[in-house]
């Protein structure tokens, strides 16, 4: 007995020592990507007129350093990767990639940040993260690098991004943290099978979407009436955004920084959300953008609302059992009129890194107007102008003049002065409170309004 | 003077390394922890400040609606599993307790569970309880039922299924391997006397092998009561929070979105208090059982 306790600390202790060895490891490559020569901070001289001349400058400057990126799981990820051998090859900077689930990287940003370890160049960061890494001051301000010149090349184009990503989902308190990779609004996809079949037509308002998920939920053989993403937390939250506006609602009221949980007009949106998941698939409190999506996929439900950026799953054969049945329309109009999701992704530079301006090519180069086809074609969500308006691009997927709609509807919530995704500093907080009410009242342990009135509660408490 | 120090002493040689050792692991950091708990710090921000027992004010005035509901259902979770595993775990002891054929190949299969690391069990048992395209419920389609396994009312019983079915085989090896060491003398005893099977049961099987139950039930009830990897990969302690056990709400407040580290920790330390008191009480159990054999 004693014999195999023994054997047994010893391992764990030998265990031990392995993993602090491997994390001294990790800090040592770290701390070895600091730039080595003088010319951080100065701004690099040379041509820069075209990518191949900006490669060579780059290079002369960055050549050989290494970058570090902490990166989310998603498409465009994935495309990014694509693209990386010939961003090394042309600039000669190495590229380190972390790609991680997106709780856990912000997490790890985060626990990174404080512990002042610095570990990452080059961060992914969801448009719902950015003014919480503003206030943080986890990213970098970037006005100063797109408005110089040498350091941003005419041929990355930042006035192409569709304007509602540049004001809406990268600023924080007027500057620029982020730029614009994946954007998404969001819209229903439909089946036109089903709604030939029964002579319906798609929905334009919400009490018909109400109505027709209502009429399709168990109308065949298995087939619920709606899916979207509910589960508690986050995804719950992002859920009932997606309507909210559409109703007049909010969680605070952006000009004054009040709450506005227990607003009727916010009450109305959650009465709405809860109504309108009575008629998912019975665990839908469960979902997740993925799940929601595979149910509808798979010809589960009538209607979807979800995601831009997903569209391209439901129209793949390969993934989709209903690629060849669908059809798209924009989130209907609501009480107070009409308005869209927007949300998506940036990258940014960690304030902690010691290669600032490799860093800033490395975002130049992925997200620059020249690369940009290429990005859509390996698979990335687009988020410029021109690529919505590419006649090639838009006759391969049948979805984007919609997604241009959508994000028109989108522009309405930015004009009047409201960003989709409330700008406050603790947002992180009030999301998983209020997405944990909602995913209550759907859950049918408290009634709409006084989930809304708890949420307002604790909303409070923590704006306050 | 180090030298005679530790001459008179000859005990301090052969435990230092595990106090060090302690000492670093895990003393410093409990005390960092009641530390934390009494700030109000929040991940990513540089300062913080002294709240005192805010955070615990907040815990025990119902303000944190969730855990009071996070302590019923850890408390319930622990009894419920330990019961269960320890019922089905002594009967399967029985059972194995006898000579048959491919003996080895039924332990082999009762290691299984015991050696798969908690968070990929609870990855499969996810895909196996999916509701729509779960092997579970494909097996029962053939019996004409359905169940939503990880819906609001059935999530803590699937996982406390997936418990039961991780740890019982545990419990089972315990309890045989108990069964294995027992003296033979009293049950000749017994024989020559003329008791029935229940009364050698009763009076000498059993209280010969209460340390070895008390044992089991020491390391499922407190192992269960701070239970994390499954629910976890399970259901993210949803849907609502019908599954979020003590362990998950810590998270979910420290790390998972909100970033509230001193109020996690607060939870932390309650987390903590429970699971000494529980196993004080046990190993003291524990103690007396071992006693009374000897």
């Amino acid at each position: 007995m004693s014999n195999k306790w023994t054997k047994l600390t010893t391992v764990m202790l030998l265990a031990a020592v392995i993993s602090a060895c491997g994390s001294g490891n990790g800090n040592g490559n770290s701390a070895g990507t600091g730039n080595t020569g003088g010319n951080s901070g100065g701004a690099p001289a040379g041509a820069t007129d075209t990518i191949e001349a900006w490669g060579e400058t780059i290079k002369s400057q960055y050549g050989g350093d290494t970058l570090n990126l902490a990166f989310a799981s998603h498409p465009s990820t994935e495309s990014f990767q694509k693209l990386t051998a010939d961003f090394e090859k042309l600039t000669g900077i190495k590229v380190k990639w972390e790609v991680m689930e997106e709780t856990y990287l912000k997490n790890k940003q985060l626990l990174d940040y404080t512990g002042k370890t610095g570990s990452y160049d080059v961060l992914m960061v969801d448009g719902f993260w950015m003014s919480e890494y503003g206030a943080k001051k986890v990213v970098e301000p970037l006005d100063e690098y797109i408005g110089n010149e040498s350091l941003t090349p005419a041929w990355f184009d930042y006035e192409d991004i569709i304007p509602a990503y540049r004001n809406g989902i990268s600023k924080y308190e007027e500057k620029t943290y982020g730029i614009p990779t994946a954007g998404e609004t969001r819209f229903i996809a439909y089946r036109k099978d089903l709604f030939d079949k029964y002579g319906k037509q798609a929905p334009t308002t919400m009490d018909e979407f109400l109505e027709l998920a209502q009429f399709f939920n168990g109308k065949e053989d298995g087939l619920y009436g709606v899916s979207m993403r509910a589960q508690r937390g986050v995804h719950a939250a992002s859920g009932l955004m997606t309507i909210m506006y559409n109703f007049g609602g909010g969680f605070i009221n952006q000009q004054t920084g009040e709450v506005t949980m227990n607003d009727p007009k916010t009450v109305e949106a959650l009465q709405f959300y809860v109504d309108l998941l009575k008629n998912a698939p019975k665990d839908v409190v469960s979902y997740t953008h993925e799940e929601a999506l595979s149910a509808f996929m798979t010809g589960k439900s009538a209607m979807w609302l979800d995601a831009t950026a997903l569209a391209k799953r439901i129209l793949d054969p390969a993934s989709s059992q209903v690629y060849d049945k669908v059809a798209f329309a924009p989130t209907p109009e609501g009480p107070d009129g009409k308005a869209s999701a927007l949300a998506g992704w940036n990258m940014s530079i960690s304030s902690l890194s010691k290669n600032k301006e490799a860093a800033w090519a490395f975002i130049v180069y992925m997200n620059s107007k020249v690369n940009a086809k290429a990005y859509v074609e390996g698979g990335g969500v687009p988020v410029r102008t021109s690529i919505y308006e590419d006649q090639e691009l838009v006759a391969a997927d049948p979805s984007y003049p919609v997604q241009l709609a959508a994000l028109n509807d989108a522009n309405v919530l930015v004009e009047k002065g409201i960003s989709w995704i409330p700008p406050h500093e603790k947002m992180g907080q009030i999301l998983d409170r209020v997405g944990y009410y909602v995913s209550a009242a759907m859950f049918g342990e408290v009634t709409a309004e006084e989930a809304a009135r708890k949420a307002q509660e604790e909303l409070e408490d923590i704006a306050g | 003077m180090i030298r005679s120090y530790f001459k008179k002493r000859p005990h301090l040689v052969y435990i230092m390394p595990a106090i060090v050792i302690l000492g670093a692991l895990t003393i410093i950091p409990t005390i960092f922890l009641y530390g934390l708990s009494l700030t109000n710090y929040e991940l990513g921000y540089p300062t913080f400040d002294f709240v005192w027992l805010e955070n615990y004010m907040r815990l025990f005035t119902g303000k944190d609606a969730e855990f009071w509901y996070s302590v019923s259902i850890s408390l319930g979770f622990m009894l419920v599993t330990t019961a269960i595993e320890l019922l089905l775990g002594f009967w399967l002891a029985v059972l194995l307790d006898r000579e048959f054929k491919l003996k080895f190949l039924v332990f082999a299969c009762m290691i299984v569970p015991v050696a798969m690391t908690p968070s990929i069990t609870g990855q499969i048992w996810k895909l196996m309880m999916n509701a729509e395209y779960g092997v579970l419920n494909y097996f029962l389609q053939f019996f004409g039922g359905k169940v939503i396994w990880l819906s609001g009312e059935n999530a803590f019983w699937s996982t406390v299924l997936v418990d039961v079915w991780q740890n019982t085989p545990f419990v089972a090896l315990i309890i045989y391997a108990g069964m294995r060491s027992l003296p033979s003398d009293p049950y000749e005893a017994a024989a020559i006397d003329g008791a029935g099977k229940l009364q050698v049961f009763r009076n000498i099987t059993m209280p010969l092998l209460w340390p070895m139950i008390l044992l089991a039930v020491i390391f499922r009830a407190i192992d269960s009561l701070k239970t994390f990897d499954i629910p976890y990969s399970l259901t993210q302690g949803g849907p609502g929070s019908t599954t979020e056990f003590l362990s998950l709400h810590v998270y979910r407040l420290g790390f998972a979105g909100t970033g509230w580290i001193g109020r996690s920790a607060a939870v932390s330390v309650v987390l903590l208090v429970l699971t000494t008191v529980i196993s004080m009480v046990l190993i003291r159990l524990y103690r007396k059982g071992v006693e009374n054999k000897g």
